[in-house]
């Protein structure tokens, strides 16, 4: 077995960095995209929640894989315009098609989350805010979201685990992170003891 | 629109055929899930064996398939089940070549995976019920197993509806994965529609509304259970059972 490790050390080495990389690129993506719709979905009873609960629903119950999918070929099928609007470089490579599907799907779970830890702020935090005469974007800026930022991070650090895991999956449109190097070499010595 | 005539159902469209392939998914899921709570039961009970054993397997089977990805399960049991199966034969009946088919090797995946976080659903469960029902029915000399049956089970249903309403949702989108190993579910249908019409974005929109479809109509269901489940309850009560 030392030997599928030391044959392709360098394989190896390229997938850990691109899952790692995937990952952590990904969850800071993410976590500033879930702010605006987490906001969204706790506070606005108008459109803005609307369309917040819709991205949220959609990114939320679709597998991974479909969203991948979608992303890599769906959005692909329109090269022609997209080359137009000169976003064709997005698209085109594997890698970039795997980072925007993951930032998407995990922007629907920390908004989730963001909403949690805003909805669970006591109302005295509110009032105090209130009664010192903070503006809304202050009051939320200075206190709201440190404090919810605090209570999010056990279910942001959760929600890093599984976003590693599930960076896995990115292996099936070709990009060769630790999924993908494993079946590359599998493709090239058959050897089971790969995965 | 040229599009809807593509969801026509018989020999024109695909409908049919994606909802052969949502047939399957259903299939796999709902055969899946009742084997999956099936399992965490026994592996919870496994974990509070008093044989350290059977504890250390326990552990080592949650921790496991709670850390290794869903997809790499799937590939791993998929391919050496099949060497498994003909290794084992291979004593009874040399030169056997059976074969499993997807469908068993993405049930018997999914199952392990859904009942290393099912276990902890269980254990949940039976926290928020508390050891004084237990003793109480052991004071009235009732046999563990009655005991199990007609004490607890009614009461951990109560608090096993959310944990295993979400694992339910997991499961629905997991089951995605076997597409994979070529067992023609509802992407896998999809896929194939694309490679003939080359229409990837619709068919792939297409099947996600299915999806959300599936979950938004289980998280509802779950909520239902929920409520009918509760009936009678009141909120003080609620506080503490």
């Amino acid at each position: 077995m030392l030997d599928l490790w030391l044959n392709y050390r360098d394989l190896w080495l390229d997938g850990v960095i691109t899952t790692a990389s995937l990952t952590v690129l990904a969850i800071f993506f993410g976590f500033f995209l879930a702010i605006p719709i987490g906001v969204a979905r706790a506070k606005s009873s108008g459109v803005l929640g609307w369309l917040a609960l819709g991205y949220v629903n959609l990114f939320r119950g679709m597998p991974l894989l479909v969203q991948l999918f979608l992303v890599y070929y769906g959005l692909g099928q329109f090269n022609s315009e997209l080359r137009a609007v000169g976003l064709w470089w997005i698209f085109r490579d594997a890698w970039y098609c795997g980072l925007l599907a993951l930032v998407l799907n995990t922007a629907a779970y920390q908004a989730e989350i963001i909403r949690g830890s805003l909805q669970t702020i006591p109302a005295s935090v509110h009032e105090t805010n209130a009664a010192l005469n903070l503006t809304r974007w202050t009051a939320f800026r200075r206190v709201l979201l440190p404090i919810a930022f605090a209570k999010a991070l056990p279910a942001i650090g959760n929600e890093f685990i599984l976003l590693l895991k599930a960076t896995s999956l990115v292996a099936i449109i070709t990009v060769f992170d630790l999924m993908g190097q494993a079946r590359f070499i599998f493709s090239e010595t058959l050897d089971l003891r790969v995965y | 629109m040229d599009w809807l005539k593509l969801l026509a159902i018989g020999d024109t469209g695909w409908g049919d055929e994606l909802l052969h392939g949502l047939g399957i998914t259903l299939a796999l899921a709902l055969t899946t899930f009742p084997i999956a709570i099936l399992l965490s039961f026994a592996i919870h009970w496994a974990k509070v064996s008093k044989y350290r054993v059977i504890r250390v397997v326990a552990h080592t089977h949650t921790t496991v398939f709670k850390t290794l990805p869903e997809i790499l399960t799937l590939l791993i049991l998929y391919y050496q089940s099949q060497a498994l199966v003909n290794w084992i034969t291979g004593w009874i009946v040399p030169g056997s070549n059976l074969s499993v088919s997807p469908f068993l090797a993405g049930l018997i995946a999914l199952s392990l995976v859904i009942s290393a976080y099912g276990s902890e659903v269980v254990r949940a469960a039976l926290n928020a019920i508390g050891r004084g029902q237990t003793e109480a029915a052991k004071s009235l000399g009732l046999s563990p197993f009655i005991t199990f049956r007609k004490v607890i089970l009614p009461q951990l249903w109560r608090h096993a509806i959310p944990g295993f309403g979400n694992l339910w949702v997991i499961l629905l989108k997991d089951t995605s994965l076997v597409s994979i190993i070529a067992l023609s579910d509802l992407l896998h249908v999809a896929t194939l529609a694309i490679n003939t019409t080359r229409e990837p974005f619709f068919f792939y929109l297409v099947i996600g509304a299915f999806y959300v479809a599936l979950v938004i109509l289980s998280t509802r269901l779950q909520k239902t259970l929920e409520h009918r489940a509760s009936k009678g309850i009141t909120r003080m009560e609620a506080r503490d059972a």
